[in-house]
């Protein structure tokens, strides 16, 4: 999760407006996930794929990497729609064509949108995606709930760190028993930490005049034209392709 | 007369469940000063600190900012602090926002500046923090110093009179902590009172206008840094050491290799000079 965070922050589209990046992907998804054909998807997927490693710049060998782990759970899910089970007259199992196809069909179109996500994610910082948020008008407590989440989980993978190597230098994770005991004191100490975490940041925006509500100033981006033309003329051709085939 | 930005009077504070954080306070903070609070861990600064700002309310005594007596109500408290701000000792119970630009420009924003104004008070702030490099990026990238900075910074943009700094120099290796020292003195310079605790003795004593020596909650004593630290006895009390410098010199005073009537050295240099000006190391044996 850190590593995409840090993808977010030093990709070569850290400057693309994110209203951008965030329309083109979601025409992209439903174009996607609408599809009929097998085509569309993996196209979209290709071209998805290529512009978040070549265009953006992440890391070939680390985007593959992210990209096992939706392959691996929708390669599990997929068997079960491809092999077909009878119980009549016996006990058997099949494939047929049709399974084959559906199968296929649901695995590029569930990929091709899981890349349209990772370029989402991969390109663009949380505080780009809550300004996008807020120009969608979704209520500001959702939107400055989610940006103190994302800073939380940053204090509390630290202070679980430290707090486990504490733990480990002291033997405590050396036996199956230790593990437990250890880990059961990590979760419960953390427990009390965030509360007190959560009330010195409290205390600390309180003596910067906190009124309820956390103005932050936003980021200026400018709209693209070139962008916008490209993502006009690439959506048309993948529905394009979608009624070609 | 002098002016005073910060006063409390009889001011006494307890934790539920625990013994008196502050017992009967009486201290005065002088306009445009530096004022360092020293004192063991656990003495009450950072509690005192949090009154100076309205974040905790006495349960006995009063505060008063600029002689008027303080009121908790939110015109006043935001008039505070607004006026008084707070540099906490860990950056990452300050730093709430993911990116450093946004971080600073929380605090204009609250006091109603329009995002221009805004735009302005960030930029000096990130400047004169010298951070201007690290605007957009996000401060759970950054290392401790710099956070440390960051959190500067967000108080600086808000452009108070008076700002509290509750043990800035701790963690910072020696280099940063002479940045952030020398940045204070020029901070001052510019007329804002500084107000800190530490727990170095060192710079307190070549730093500071007034001493606070506090202990359990109380004022032990309050003065310049000769009279706090040519008191042993009070030194003892408090659990301090003497500066390396004012040790060094009295040494040699006692010895009477240097006159007696001298004024004491506050800084290295001047005691560099001071031995060179009287030869001592030429009249060595």
């Amino acid at each position: 999760m850190l590593n995409i965070d840090k993808c977010a922050y030093s990709n070569n589209l850290i400057n693309v407006h994110p209203m951008e990046k965030f329309i083109f992907v979601m025409v992209t998804i439903i174009v996607c996930l609408s599809s009929n054909s097998i085509i569309t998807p993996i196209l979209i997927l290709l071209t998805v794929s290529s512009l978040t490693i070549l265009k953006a710049g992440v890391p070939a060998k680390f985007y593959f990497k992210l990209m096992l782990i939706p392959f691996g759970f929708l390669f599990l899910g997929v068997i079960t729609i491809l092999i077909e089970i009878h119980t009549e007259p016996a006990l058997s199992f099949s494939i047929t064509q049709q399974s084959i196809e559906t199968a296929s069909k649901l695995f590029f179109r569930a990929l091709g949108s899981a890349s349209c996500l990772y370029f989402f994610s991969l390109t663009t910082p949380l505080v780009d995606f809550t300004s996008v948020l807020k120009k969608l008008k979704l209520p500001d407590i959702l939107i400055e709930l989610i940006s103190l989440i994302y800073r939380l989980i940053f204090i509390l993978v630290y202070i679980a760190g430290r707090i486990h190597t504490a733990q480990s230098s002291r033997l405590g994770y050396s036996s199956l028993k230790n593990q437990f005991r250890s880990l059961s004191q990590l979760v419960s100490s953390m427990f009390i930490l965030s509360y007190k975490k959560a009330n010195d940041l409290f205390i600390s925006l309180e003596s910067r005049c906190y009124n309820g509500n956390l103005n932050i100033l936003e980021k200026q981006y400018c709209f693209s034209a070139k962008n916008i033309v490209f993502i006009i003329v690439i959506e048309l051709f993948f529905i394009l392709m979608e009624f070609n085939v | 007369m002098s002016e005073y930005i910060l006063e409390a009077k009889d001011v006494s504070f307890a934790y539920p469940g625990c013994t008196k954080a502050l017992d009967n306070i009486c201290v005065k903070i002088e306009k445009g000063k530096k004022i360092v609070f020293l004192g063991e861990n656990g003495a009450g600064k950072s509690t005192l600190f949090l009154h100076f700002n309205g974040i905790l309310t006495p349960q006995k005594g009063k505060l008063f900012f600029k002689n008027q007596e303080m009121k908790y109500d939110n015109k006043s408290l935001m008039n505070l602090r607004k006026s008084v701000g707070i540099v906490f000792q860990d950056p990452d119970t300050q730093l709430f926002s993911a990116n450093v630009c946004q971080e600073v420009s929380f605090g204009p924003l609250n006091l109603g500046l329009c995002v221009e104004e805004t735009k302005k008070c960030v930029d000096t702030a990130l400047e004169s923090t010298g951070i201007n490099d690290l605007r957009n990026k996000p401060t759970h990238f950054l290392s401790y110093g710099q956070k440390k900075r960051v959190t500067i910074a967000s108080i600086i943009a808000m452009n108070p009179e008076a700002i509290i700094f509750d043990e800035p120099t701790t963690y910072l290796d020696p280099k940063h902590k002479e940045q952030i020292i020398d940045f204070l003195e020029e901070l001052n310079q510019k007329g804002t009172t500084i107000i800190l605790s530490t727990h170095d003795v060192n710079v307190a004593y070549s730093w500071a206008d007034t001493i606070v020596v506090m202990k359990n909650g109380k004022v032990l004593k309050e003065g310049t840094p000769d009279v706090i630290f040519n008191n042993d006895e009070l030194i003892e009390k408090a659990n301090l050491k003497k500066p390396l410098i004012l040790e060094i010199y009295n040494e040699l005073k006692n010895n009477g290799i240097l006159p007696e009537n001298h004024r004491p050295p506050r800084t290295k240099n001047e005691l560099k000079q001071l031995i060179n000006n009287h030869n001592i190391i030429k009249n060595l044996p």
